[in-house]
């Protein structure tokens, strides 16, 4: 598998895995934000942590041998499936233990703040995954 | 480990190389030929453009939600059929190169 | 990603109901008598709101109204025996009965809802920021 080879070497899969995870934590926390004022609704975390924790094993099992599979697994929150996708499954889990007089532990200022350092990490993944294309296909062509 | 110093033409019997079924193209270095590669990079190629293909369908059919992943397929095909041109100039110009050889 | 602006979408729509709701109540916090002319205060309004958002489907993530209700509270009562509408005769006579709008609480609820339209207004700004990003990718 040739071009397998090329691609899953190095940091290319855990940079995919990254920005799908960004992606989907995003449309949680926008979820989160919607429910502002809804009375009893608790929040949706994903566990930044335990999903960097995944990627490092799923990295140290694929090793230096680009032909092992880069999985996910071994975790609650987010897995690799069949087709290489990434799934995540959030949980109603508080981060910190809050409860306001209409039954919900929702923080708009812990949102918002989430919701920034998640853009923020999906922009800077992309803008590292651009680099690792382009510097791709300059090697290709041997020349700019 | 030495062996003695033996006349020439005596053990070692000079073989004629025998046909190697299809013939590779290039001389091997002990791997496949490069018609071999190429078509097997060809196949490689197609199935990546298959895939990226898919994921894209199934992101506008609604079933998957991800636009990370299926640009990343896309990406990944799109490298992949860069370096098969590339791999194709290359073959083209040795082989022009190779033509235009005085013998 | 568009499904993301979907959800967001819904909350500014739940959230402009709130504050349309706020708006009717403070509109008529002096109203003793109804549309038909008849002495019936004003009873004051509540959205009440829910998870999901049906109009997209069952399950579909969002958040909507799910009815506005009337506030059970009592009236308040003021001390107006010359108001045309003061109550005649019984233990609230000389009162008269306003509606049970109360101008602080309507002002606090309708400061938290333009707080959260504008908290949902961000996150639709970093969807599309986001989705930009991701397109650069292919560019």
């Amino acid at each position: 598998m040739f071009f397998e080879n090329l691609i899953n070497r190095g940091s290319l899969p855990a940079l995919v895995s990254t920005a799908a995870f960004t992606e989907e934590r995003h449309r949680m926390i926008a979820e989160n934000v919607a429910n502002i004022g809804v009375p009893g609704y608790k929040t949706r975390q994903l566990d930044v942590k335990a999903f960097q924790s995944a990627l490092g094993r799923a990295l140290d099992r694929r090793g230096s041998d680009p032909r092992n599979p880069f999985v996910l697994e071994g975790n609650r929150q987010v897995r690799t499936n069949e087709r290489g996708e990434l799934v995540v499954t959030p949980t109603k889990r508080p981060v910190e233990n809050l409860l306001f007089h209409d039954g919900t532990n929702l923080s708009i200022e812990r949102q918002m703040s989430d919701l920034a350092e998640n853009a923020m990490m999906h922009e800077l993944t992309n803008t590292l995954l651009r680099k690792k294309y382009d510097g791709l296909h300059k090697a290709i062509r041997g020349r700019s | 480990m030495t062996t003695p110093i033996q006349g020439l033409g005596g053990s070692v019997p000079i073989l004629p190389v025998p046909p190697a079924g299809p013939t590779p193209a290039v001389g091997e270095a002990g791997g496949k030929g490069f018609k071999q590669i190429l078509m097997d990079n060809l196949n490689e190629v197609n199935r990546l453009q298959r895939e990226a293909d898919q994921k894209v369908q199934a992101l506008y059919r609604g079933d998957t939600n991800n636009v990370a992943e299926v640009f990343a397929a896309v990406n990944k095909a799109g490298v992949a059929f860069d370096l098969l041109m590339e791999i194709r100039n290359k073959m083209v110009e040795a082989y022009q190169e190779i033509q235009q050889m005085r013998v | 990603m568009y499904g993301t602006l979907d959800i967001s979408t819904s909350a500014l729509v739940a959230q402009r109901r709130q504050l349309d709701t706020i708006s009717g109540n403070i509109a008529n916090m002096h109203a003793t008598r109804d549309a038909n002319g008849q002495p019936n205060p004003y009873r004051r309004r509540v959205a009440l709101f829910a998870t999901g958002d049906p109009s997209r489907g069952r399950g579909a993530p969002g958040v909507h109204v799910a009815r506005i209700v009337n506030d059970p509270s009592p009236f308040h009562l003021k001390f107006d025996p010359d108001h045309p509408d003061a109550v005649m005769a019984g233990p609230q006579k000389g009162y008269v009965r306003l509606p049970n709008v109360d101008l602080s609480t309507e002002m606090v609820n309708a400061l938290f809802a333009v707080r959260a339209y504008e908290a949902n207004v961000t996150v639709m700004e970093i969807t599309k920021s986001m989705a930009a990003s991701d397109l650069r990718l292919l560019a």
